[in-house]
């Protein structure tokens, strides 16, 4: 194995391992505290007291399996934009791609169209929104074909309040029907259980393999247009397939987490550095890091929620997700804003 | 240099069409804005319930209690986003400044959340300068960390990742301090709202209004200066740094006391002064800023009677109907501005 390679094989290797430290820290973590030890035994069913089975596979399990599903399809989804796009600030939520697949979950939800809605249905509707969100994003923002990473940026931001106000008046017309409404704007894994999982599992068992596997046509499409013409990519196909791969992957996470920002801005851009550009290497990694990140990110929002630092407060929402993302991310989105202009 | 006389020659016939017009469409607007709602009041009925003895009682509780103090905050508000954006925009000679994208109504809604939901005992008098002191705090982040930005673009999205930020720490005061993430509670911090605000409201905002209103148009003037090159506004004696920061402070305190009350309108500031500007069609802040605040005024009264029929009989939140109405003019302005921008 040459330096690369290994150096390759070694972060890989440390990514994964600290995956699955935080996996079963996730699976510890709640209202009763399970040692990791004790976890282990109740995943493989040696569990010396019934309980740990019941809360590890019963509550815990799902959810966690939720972070790590979500949090590989919202690496994958956005290292798939930024090549496609050639724009390191892209990602599912800065290009109106969970915008608008929030409005769709929620109108689908809602029974708007009058139409049963069965839920595992549900993430086609978001594909859809997913799609024509991101569309809308880039129309408004090319000029004569070509699309400025921050321009592009500035206009998503515009669509993407243009569309949570459309959220928002759905979830005002029918709230109800809907509950909460945190969880679809800034995204949350709270309270899910084995039938959202469910609905994620065939969209990140069908695109993540899919998006790994397609990273030698991903590499072409990184370089300019001319030489993967020159090296015999079906230029328009290969984008397509790869947009519509990525809007895929995000669909499959909104329409379980709803609209959880930033892991598809960081994982790729910390992917890219640590493992370059190809994107052999660069896919794989950004999806490790990905599930990383959110199930990080969801052991401090489930952590807070068990101690709250307010003792008045009897009865709480739980804190979303994203809003821990939200705290992490921005700083990054500002270091990426000035990296883009440079 | 540049002409800032505000006589223009041949142009008096076009300012009275132009003034007369706004002037009938804002009564148009306040008439609807008084009719409309649950007892819907026709009309022609309203001089009498208003100034005369007519009316149920239910009509005159409604119309005096409510729907008139409603009414003066609609054109309050209007007034104050749309000056604040205007004075942001000339000052920091950047036509994407606006009090949302400078941090200034998220940290003012996050000091107003962080006052009201974790029960810190500050009078009601005094919310105003808590959400001042939260909005300040927040724009002198974004205006440092924007520091070296090489375009307007580049600054706004610094602001864009702040708000981003902002908004996540809402949603956590909310979603640990709130006993439920129900819509409503989080609308009362992230989405300007005018519904049920009663004269206590109106009389908080009118002293701040009415101080910073006049010094805004007084030192119009002095915006003008600022707009010019540093070096050539400095060497006609003006203290570039400590003027501008002057205007900040000014602009932040025009909106803090109407986020305390009413929640950060959203969009205003930004759109307002780009159409006051095709409006008199140069830029001199003599005429730009009580440009702005009419058609400021006109936006948010506009959104409000929006906001009471787009779901009817239900109302909405004012701040979504205020990004649907301004969302797609801006769209439209940022296709149309020149390269210069970015």
């Amino acid at each position: 194995m040459n330096e690369p390679a290994r150096h390759f094989a070694a972060v890989m290797l440390a990514a994964g391992a600290g995956a699955l430290v935080l996996f079963v820290l996730h699976l510890g973590l709640g209202t009763v505290w399970i040692p990791p030890e004790r976890v282990f035994l109740a995943l493989v069913d040696r569990a010396a007291d019934p309980t740990d089975r019941t809360i590890v596979w019963g509550l815990r399990l799902p959810r966690a399996l939720l972070a790590l599903l979500v949090g590989m399809m919202l690496g994958l989804s956005g290292a798939l934009m930024q090549s496609v796009m050639r724009n390191r600030l892209a990602e599912p939520g800065l290009t109106g791609v969970s915008a608008g697949g929030v409005l769709m979950a929620v109108v689908f939800l809602a029974g708007l169209w009058g139409l049963p809605a069965p839920r595992p249905f549900l993430p086609v509707a978001v594909l859809g929104g997913a799609i024509a969100g991101c569309a809308l994003v880039l129309l408004a923002s090319q000029r004569l074909g070509r699309i400025d990473p921050l321009r592009l940026l500035l206009t998503a931001v515009i669509v993407n309040a243009l569309l949570v106000s459309l959220t928002s008046l759905v979830m005002l017309r029918s709230e109800y029907a809907l509950g909460s409404i945190l969880p679809w704007l800034i995204g949350s894994l709270n309270g899910r259980v084995w039938g959202d999982a469910w609905i994620a599992l065939p969209w990140a068992g069908l695109g993540v393999p899919m998006g790994l596997l397609a990273a030698r046509a991903i590499n072409l499409l990184q370089l300019d247009d001319d030489s993967s013409r020159a090296l015999g990519l079906p230029l328009h196909g290969a984008r397509l397939a790869a947009f519509a791969l990525a809007a895929g992957l995000a669909a499959g996470a909104l329409s379980v987490a709803g609209s959880v920002g930033f892991i598809g801005l960081a994982a790729p851009n910390v992917a890219r550095v640590v493992a370059g550009a190809d994107a052999r290497r660069a896919l794989p990694l950004a999806v490790m890091l990905g599930c990383l990140l959110l199930l990080a990110a969801d052991l401090v929002a489930q952590s807070v929620s068990i101690k709250p630092p307010i003792p008045s407060s009897t009865q709480r929402a739980g804190l979303p997700v994203g809003a821990v993302l939200a705290l992490f991310g921005a700083p990054l989105l500002v270091v990426l804003i000035r990296r883009s202009v440079r | 240099m540049r002409e800032t006389t505000a006589a223009v020659p041949g142009g008096s016939s076009r300012w009275a069409a132009a003034a007369g017009g706004l002037a009938a469409v804002i009564a148009v607007l306040a008439v609807a804005e008084l009719s409309i709602g649950q007892p819907m009041i026709a009309p022609e009925r309203l001089p009498g319930v208003l100034f005369g003895e007519s009316g149920e009682p239910l009509e005159r509780l409604a119309i005096h209690e409510l729907r008139l103090p409603r009414l003066i905050l609609a054109v309050l508000g209007g007034a104050g986003f749309g000056l604040s954006g205007a004075i942001l925009q000339v000052v920091l000679r950047n036509p994407l400044a606006s009090p949302e994208l400078l941090g200034v109504s998220g940290g003012a809604s996050l000091a107003m959340a962080v006052v009201l939901l974790l029960n810190v005992p500050v009078v009601f008098s005094l919310h105003p300068v808590v959400a001042l002191a939260g909005g300040l705090g927040a724009s002198v982040v974004v205006l440092l960390t924007s520091r070296g930005a090489r375009s307007p673009v580049e600054a706004a999205l610094t602001g864009v990742a702040v708000a981003a930020l902002l908004n996540g720490m809402i949603v956590a005061v909310i979603s640990l301090a709130a006993s439920s993430g129900a819509v409503q509670v989080l609308f009362l911090f992230t989405v300007g709202n005018l519904s049920n605000r009663s004269w206590n409201h109106v009389e908080l905002v009118c002293p701040w209004l009415a101080a910073g209103i006049p010094t805004a148009l007084v030192l119009a003037q002095a915006a003008n200066v600022l707009q010019l090159h540093d070096d050539l506004s400095s060497s006609l004696g003006a203290r570039t740094l400590q003027l501008r920061a002057l205007f900040v402070v000014l602009a932040a305190s025009l909106v803090a006391a109407l986020v305390a009350v009413a929640g950060p309108i959203a969009w205003v500031g930004l759109l307002t002064p780009h159409l006051a500007g095709l409006l008199v069609g140069k830029p001199d802040a003599r005429l730009l800023f009580p440009a702005s605040m009419v058609i400021g005024a006109l936006l948010v009264l506009a959104s409000d009677v929006l906001a009471k029929v787009v779901i009817y009989p239900w109302e909405v939140p004012v701040g979504l109907c205020t990004t649907l109405v301004a969302a797609p003019p801006m769209l439209w302005l940022l296709r149309r501005s020149s390269a210069g921008l970015v």
